[in-house]
């Protein structure tokens, strides 16, 4: 899988092989088996859903209580789109994501990212790579795919005179 | 007599002066590319200003997002936290 290109339609595409089909199909499946688990004491859990009140535990709470069934949702929602977007792709490995897939899919990766860099340990702006090669090029690699997926929505004029960086 | 009636909800009418914030704080994940895009698309800033901002954010730990009532900033914050951005409310004070 290679970068994410944005077509004159609008929509973005990209290749994947059916190696990373499969790596995001688990992934996808892992990160909703994850959101939905009660293991609320994860780190990776807090990360995902971060406490908005650090100095005032009613109000965080009274915060969780009221975002935490809409954000599982989400989170799950995005994960799914993900997942059909994968079945519903033709047999020469092109994706095609319109924008509402893209959201998703920018969404989903920035997901699996934080738990990923929960995994990894990562704590610091220029901490040195994990010695857990695998984790750490999974990582890599979704980091270089989200960010080209930035680049490639961001070239999508949001007002007539707003063109992007 | 009481100076003022019990009901009268004093945080409502703070409100009203837009004391409360939604900070944006830094963390070693968050591509700065898609930080800007999301100050972008979901505040409607301008290029400059989101970048200007998520600079703020990379570089000092955190910035000011938004500033408005407890409602609206606790709206933005739930929005960030979809995004995957860690967000708190503030007061404008702090």
């Amino acid at each position: 899988m290679k970068q994410f290109k944005r077509t004159r339609d609008g929509e973005v595409t990209s290749n994947l092989n059916k190696e990373e089909i499969q790596i995001f199909e688990s992934l996808c499946s892992q990160l909703v088996e994850f959101i939905d688990s009660e293991d609320q004491a994860d780190s990776a859990k807090q990360r995902l859903f971060p406490i908005a009140y650090p100095e005032d535990e009613a109000a965080a709470t009274e915060f969780r209580e009221l975002t935490i069934k809409s954000l599982v949702a989400s989170k799950t929602s995005n994960a799914r789109i993900v997942q059909e977007s994968l079945s519903a792709m033709p047999q020469n490995g092109k994706l095609v994501l319109n924008p509402r897939q893209s959201r998703a899919w920018l969404l989903c990766l920035n997901d699996l990212r934080l738990i990923l860099a929960d995994r990894l340990g990562i704590e610091k702006d220029d901490q040195a790579p994990s010695k857990n090669i695998e984790i750490q090029d999974l990582y890599d690699w979704l980091g270089y795919l989200q960010n080209s997926l930035v680049e490639a929505l961001d070239f999508a004029p949001m007002s007539t005179n707003d063109h992007g960086l | 007599m009481p100076l003022v009636q019990e009901n009268v909800d004093f945080m409502n009418e703070i409100d009203l002066d837009k004391p409360w914030t939604t900070i944006v704080h830094n963390d070693p994940v968050n591509l700065m590319s898609y930080v800007a895009y999301v100050f972008k698309t979901y505040f409607g800033y301008a290029p400059s200003e989101a970048e200007r901002l998520m600079l703020q954010v990379h570089l000092t730990g955190k910035a000011v997002v938004a500033r408005g009532s407890r409602e609206e900033m606790e709206r933005h914050v739930e929005a960030m936290h979809e995004y995957g951005l860690w967000a708190t409310v503030g007061r404008a004070s702090e």
